[in-house]
């Protein structure tokens, strides 16, 4: 009989530990499921704002350019302004730059991969070489300010990006693009 | 006379289940047993006692969860209770319903939270690629290869142009090990050193 009585305390007990929890947290939430169960609003938005950051983590800016047009190489210094707290390295990148459909020279980073650190700014060198066959070298000007007017109509081809943030990599292939920015 | 009942006392007392019990009472406050991350998205930390959640480094709460498992928290303690009185007065008659007792509000919620988690892998990893994948608004390929229990996996995501590779880790904390060291002394104590070792009781329930 004793042993029942303890039995039976025990299992009373543990019911009341395991299920008073639910009906104490079931209560505080005016006994709405979905209040109980759901995370906090504020919590909910600011993941949702960490989420905008992955969609757009800065802007990219052409600082200079630089070309010889000797040779018909180019670089174009670029900067990156990070507006968020963690950081993004720019593994790679690759692409072709098209005027009036035709390869006009290839694009692609001069170091990789680089480091753009959260919340700064930071600058970085694409470099490239014109195609003698479609550009006159030493045509002034080609680079990139010439991609702004709209009679050489250009177009970015076959471009390759790969990003590193967050512990996940990002690999977009073949994006094309009117316009040079 | 008074020492020799001494003395009986504690030549009776079933010292691995006190040493589980008093390891009992420091588990709920160990931490998690058991962390999944995502990259550094997603960051989950889990015990039957402990959970932490953040995504992109926010941390998320679930209310429900925070009371259930303050219960467990409470349930594990009480139970640890039981265990380290019915290992001390081992030789009472209800000292092995009150041991038995205590020691399953530590070896159930341990059993039971390594099965969930293998299971939850199983059917992930099981899932044919055509579940996991959406056809609109636009194509979108899911392959996931995550490990069991600890370990590194990856899961890949294929959408037109783009692919995004999230490495998946699985890890034990010194907490599941303190747990499972835990548990096999209980295991011990509770079926090999009551039948080999402890005091052993005849049929009326006495030494």
């Amino acid at each position: 009989m004793k042993g029942r009585s303890l039995s039976l305390v025990l299992f009373v007990l543990t019911a009341v530990l395991l299920l008073g929890p639910v009906v104490f947290a079931l209560s505080s939430h005016n006994w709405n499921i979905e209040e109980a169960v759901v995370p906090r609003d504020e919590e909910m938005r600011s993941i949702e704002r960490s989420m905008m950051d992955i969609q757009d983590p800065g802007n990219f800016d052409i600082i200079e350019e630089d070309m010889d047009h000797g040779t018909g190489s180019f670089d174009i210094y670029m900067e990156f302004d990070s507006s968020v707290d963690f950081d993004v390295f720019l593994n790679e990148f690759r692409g072709e730059v098209h005027t009036n459909g035709e390869n006009m020279c290839d694009l692609s980073l001069a170091e990789k991969p680089v480091f753009f650190e959260g919340g700064e700014k930071t600058s970085f060198k694409i470099t490239g070489n014109l195609d003698r066959g479609t550009v006159e070298p030493n045509q002034p000007d080609i680079l990139p300010h010439g991609a702004y007017d709209d009679n050489y109509n250009m177009e970015f081809v076959n471009v390759s990006v790969e990003i590193e943030m967050l512990g996940m990599t990002l690999y977009f292939e073949g994006i094309q693009g009117g316009g040079f920015v | 006379m008074k020492s020799r009942n001494s003395v009986d006392f504690i030549k009776n007392i079933n010292l691995p289940g006190v040493l589980t019990g008093i390891l009992m009472l420091m588990v709920p406050f160990l931490g998690s047993w058991w962390s999944v991350s995502f990259g550094q998205i997603v960051d989950i930390s889990l015990s039957p006692f402990h959970y932490e959640v953040f995504v992109m480094g926010e941390m998320v709460s679930i209310p429900l969860m925070n009371y259930v498992l303050m219960g467990m928290k409470a349930l594990v303690l009480f139970g640890s209770t039981a265990l380290i009185l019915g290992s001390l007065f081992n030789s009472k008659e209800w000292s092995d319903r009150l041991s038995r007792f205590g020691f399953g509000k530590i070896f159930w919620p341990f059993v039971f939270f390594v099965i969930s988690l293998l299971i939850l892998t199983f059917t992930i990893n099981s899932l044919p690629e055509k579940v996991l994948s959406v056809d609109e608004p636009f194509k979108e390929t899911v392959d996931a290869d995550i490990p069991y229990f600890v370990g590194t996996g990856m899961v890949e995501m294929e959408m037109e142009d783009a692919t995004a590779s999230v490495p998946i880790r699985k890890s034990t904390t010194r907490a599941f090990w303190i747990s499972f060291f835990a548990i096999s002394l209980g295991l011990f104590s509770q079926k090999f050193y009551k039948q080999t070792v402890g005091p052993r009781k005849d049929k009326k329930g006495s030494i």
